[in-house]
């Protein structure tokens, strides 16, 4: 699905209904450039989950966890260049767990990516203007029997 | 009283030992730049494996050249927070078998605390009438903490209450820093480099966005980073300009000129709506040159006096979490 934003306001407000239906255990991969949105989407996400306090970039501690309806993790990989850095993270003990993951700059996860993911990624259209391209699908057979039904379609909802 | 600081809250292995909070007996700075600059930022894992290599070595060295012997120190203080995690770890474990082994307590203080009180060990004070005078920070003032992972601005009443006023709502001004470096293909970190190519730029050539957010002491620096990011992709697609010394120079310059702008603005208008008459910075970002020019001028203007710490002690240190402990507990 494409949506497109006209500004951050709009980005977070998107990202707010998104947060509604996000289960437990759910993965959201962010990519886009440097200003494309990535936390601005985030920090909409958290608000929508119920999230206190203020959400802010983790460049610094490259994970945050936040306490809301379900627990979010931020993960931010923005100074990893080798998944031997990710891997030293011990990032897998917050995926598929019991709370949403969303994963910043989630390319340099490259093969560990995992196969059952929601893919956003951020193109920066205007001054003000982005468009998020949103993917459920799996990137590889999954057998593990998760699925995305329950966010398919949600972002025209969200919208309306 | 003489106390010995431990600080590994991020890509730094520091120890120092200082007298009464004032006076610096060794303060040894591990610093990992160069081997982190390879890249581009602080690997935690890589810091912290770093810092347990680097703290037993470095806790010789200090009491070794200041000639201390450990019946000499009368307590132990560590920063417990923010930091990374496993960074944090390597300090507070250190600092609690010294305490333990050495019979001697132990004192927690917090980073960002700690970057204001690097100014008791430098007590050169600017005055608003230019000239430069030895003297103690005094309560109340207005503290400044910018650095790669804060942006913070707190009231200062007495040294048990740190009024937090307001904080960084997304980037902090040094992770600015970094990023736009970046954005410019210059290495990390990226203050310097951006205070380098500044220099050189004019900073009205590009008028950035000032995030002054009125109404609310918080500070943010995404939105300028983005602006930064757009300018960048739009003039060099029209095919008008490439990445050249000049084009780097100007955004270096104007971008550099949008973040001290906010900082002064911000930071003075809280001393000024506050009463209060004296304002002291730390933190890494508080190493800028343009930065600490301008705080200069603007609080002399309104009959402010400044205090700055020495560049090496705007860096991260252990001399300031000694400090902090024993004006906190004190001591």
């Amino acid at each position: 699905m494409k949506i497109i934003t006209n500004s951050a306001k709009e980005t977070q407000k998107f990202a707010k209904g998104f947060a509604k239906k996000l289960k437990a255990g759910d993965i959201l991969c962010l990519t886009g450039s440097l200003g494309s949105g990535k936390t601005t989407f985030i920090q909409g996400l958290a608000k929508g989950l119920g999230v206190k306090g203020k959400v802010i970039s983790p460049t610094f501690v490259l994970m945050s966890i936040y306490k809301g309806r379900i627990p979010l993790y931020h993960f931010d990989l923005y100074r990893l260049n080798s998944t031997d850095d990710v891997r030293a993270l011990g990032y897998e003990e917050f995926f598929y767990g019991d709370g949403a993951a969303v994963i910043e700059w989630a390319e340099r996860l490259k093969e560990l990516l995992p196969a059952e993911c929601v893919r956003i990624k951020i193109e920066i259209l205007g001054k003000n203007k982005r468009e998020l391209l949103i993917s459920t699908k799996s990137l590889r057979p999954s057998y593990s029997g998760r699925d995305f039904a329950h966010l398919e379609r949600m972002g025209e909802e969200s919208t309306k | 009283m003489l106390i010995l600081g431990i600080e590994t809250s991020c890509d730094e292995t520091a120890v120092a030992l200082v007298e009464d909070g004032r006076k610096i007996s060794i303060d040894l700075v591990a610093s990992q730049v160069s081997f982190h600059s390879r890249y581009g930022g602080v690997i935690p894992e890589v810091a912290s494996r770093k810092q347990i290599e680097l703290i037993n070595p470095l806790l010789r060295e200090a009491l070794t050249k200041s000639k201390t012997k450990w019946k000499n120190i009368d307590a132990v203080a560590v920063t417990a927070e923010p930091g990374l995690i496993g960074s944090l770890l390597v300090g507070i474990s250190t600092a609690s078998v010294l305490s333990y082994v050495n019979k001697i307590p132990l004192y927690e203080v917090n980073h960002v605390e700690s970057h204001l009180y690097a100014n008791f060990l430098a007590n050169v004070v600017h005055r608003p009438s230019g000239s430069y005078v030895e003297r103690e920070l005094q309560m109340p003032f207005i503290g400044l903490v910018a650095s790669g992972g804060h942006t913070s601005l707190f009231l200062v009443k007495d040294h048990q209450h740190l009024e937090l006023l307001g904080s960084t709502r997304d980037d902090a001004a040094g992770e600015a820093f970094d990023k736009v470096a970046k954005l410019l293909g210059l290495p990390y970190p990226g203050g310097p480099q951006i205070q380098k190519y500044a220099k050189m730029g004019n900073p009205e050539a590009i008028k950035f966005p000032r995030p002054y957010l009125h109404g609310s002491y918080d500070f943010s620096f995404s939105g300028l980073k983005t602006a930064v990011a757009y300018y960048l992709k739009n003039t060099m697609h029209d095919g008008r300009c490439t990445m050249d010394g000049k084009l780097k120079a100007d955004v270096a310059a104007g971008f550099q000129a949008a973040v001290v702008d906010t900082l002064v603005y911000k930071t003075v208008k809280a001393a000024k709506k506050n009463g209060i008459k004296r304002i002291a910075i730390g933190g890494g970002v508080a190493a800028n040159k343009a930065l600490r020019l301008m705080l200069r001028s603007e609080t002399a203007k309104h009959g402010i006096e400044l205090f700055i710490p020495p560049v090496r002690l705007c860096l991260d240190n252990a001399a300031m979490v000694a400090v902090r402990a024993y004006f906190k507990y004190q001591l």
